[in-house]
């Protein structure tokens, strides 16, 4: 049986190379070269040739300061309260995670609170639940005086907290922070939205693991 | 068969592509994007009334302060730069949205809400109407700044809101010894609430007699 296994495949290798010198020999130099490509791409395939390049983030460290869009960004701290300002939970029994960051424009131009929002994609294992809309939007306040700052004008430090409300239930000691790419559109072609923007497509710069610290009006 | 059009000569021919050339040359050499589309910058100082075919505008004062003073006080993360202004609709209602600080350097500076200042306004003919702005800036970015003012915005380079339309530029008059003091002190500042400029400077003299 072994000796008829190695027959049937001797012939049906003689017949592949058989068809494929009778393709290959009609070919141009060109066609040869491109099917040989096509052809090694498909060979790459188990191994992961159209798998998209996957790029890890950066670790993202507490008190380190990164370069995000048009920000020096400083990701400080991680707080858990009851109440933080005059923001409190929606529903009862939940509480409010706050990220604390230090930013800094270094533009030329204002940037919108937005575009900080944008950078810092809420927490996935810090249990953040929606509060008036289905988004995961934070209320962003400045720490210094708890009023919402709507843009960060150029060359000026900022202390800002980003605070989501948490499902009751969640009792961790970290989370982990992702701080998003954000790519500068100077002309939108793909959405015909405004031009001359801070735009996030979701690719996480840089990730780290954040202690929390419980307290109340921090 | 014959055909009773005019022929087509070689000579038209040749005219129609240079003038086709011509005009294509024409619109590329022209510069739109620098000098058609700029808004009329109307020069002015502290105090003097600008006329802006829509509105008259007067900067009225220049101030800072650390902290906005309001149910909800408002501290500044550089300085709150004051700037009170009237402005008088000449045309019809029209609102005020362009307002923008620049500075030496060429960086822009928009105001904030917080303090109970305004980001813009509006007025009709027949009053002026008093309002504050507060910009959040650096120390760097006191001494020669200027504040722009208009009805369109100023978001993006192309000039879209301000395009051929009059455009406020004020010089704050800030020198840099200037500066330094103006960072140096430590106000807080309570920001009048938009109003009539007739009706509270009446007031503001009633008051003082």
């Amino acid at each position: 049986m072994k000796h008829a296994r190695n027959a049937d495949a001797d012939l049906v290798l003689r017949l592949l190379h058989a068809v494929a010198d009778a393709v290959v020999d009609g070919m141009s130099t060109t066609q040869r070269v491109v099917v040989g490509g096509i052809a090694g791409v498909f060979a790459l395939t188990p191994f992961g040739a159209w798998d998209a390049v996957v790029v890890e983030p950066e670790p993202l460290v507490a008190g380190e300061e990164i370069e995000v869009g048009p920000f020096d960004l400083t990701v400080v701290r991680a707080v858990v309260a009851d109440e933080l300002g005059f923001v409190k939970p929606l529903e009862e029994g939940n509480r409010l995670l706050a990220v604390v960051v230090e930013v800094s424009n270094q533009g030329e131009k204002p940037a919108h609170q937005g575009t900080l929002v944008d950078a810092i994609p809420p927490p996935a294992d810090a249990g953040i639940v929606p509060r008036d809309t289905q988004e995961l939007l934070p209320t962003v306040l400045g720490v210094a005086d708890a009023t919402s700052v709507d843009v960060f004008n150029p060359g000026l430090p900022y202390r800002m907290a980003l605070i989501w409300e948490q499902d009751g239930a969640w009792a961790q000691d970290e989370i982990t922070v992702d701080v998003a790419e954000l790519t500068w559109i100077e002309e939108d072609t793909t959405f015909q939205l405004d031009d001359q923007r801070w735009f996030a497509y979701g690719e996480v710069l840089y990730r780290g693991r954040l202690a929390v610290e419980t307290g109340n009006d921090q | 068969m014959s055909h009773s059009g005019r022929r087509v000569t070689w000579r038209s021919t040749t005219l129609l592509v240079v003038a086709f050339g011509a005009a294509c040359a024409l619109v590329n050499v022209m510069p739109q994007g620098t000098i058609l589309e700029q808004p009329f910058l109307v020069d002015g100082h502290v105090g003097e009334t600008l006329d802006l075919d829509y509105a008259e505008l007067t900067v009225t004062e220049v101030r800072t302060a650390d902290t906005l003073a309001s149910s909800q006080p408002a501290v500044a993360a550089g300085t709150f730069l004051v700037i009170d202004a009237t402005w008088e609709a000449t045309e019809g209602e029209t609102y005020f949205a362009g307002a923008e600080v620049v500075d030496s350097q060429g960086r822009t500076h928009w105001p904030t809400s917080r303090g109970g200042c305004t980001e813009g306004t509006g007025s009709q003919p027949g009053y002026a109407w008093r309002t504050t702005y507060c910009f959040d800036v650096p120390r760097d970015a006191l001494a020669g700044a200027t504040v722009r003012l208009a009805r369109g915005t100023h978001v993006h380079d192309d000039q879209a809101g301000q395009r051929r339309d009059a455009v406020a530029v004020v010089d704050l008059g800030i020198t840099r010894q200037e500066a330094d003091e103006l960072w140096e002190a430590t106000d807080e500042i309570d920001v009048d609430a938009p109003g009539f400029a007739s009706a509270t400077t009446n007031a503001d003299e009633e008051g003082e007699g």
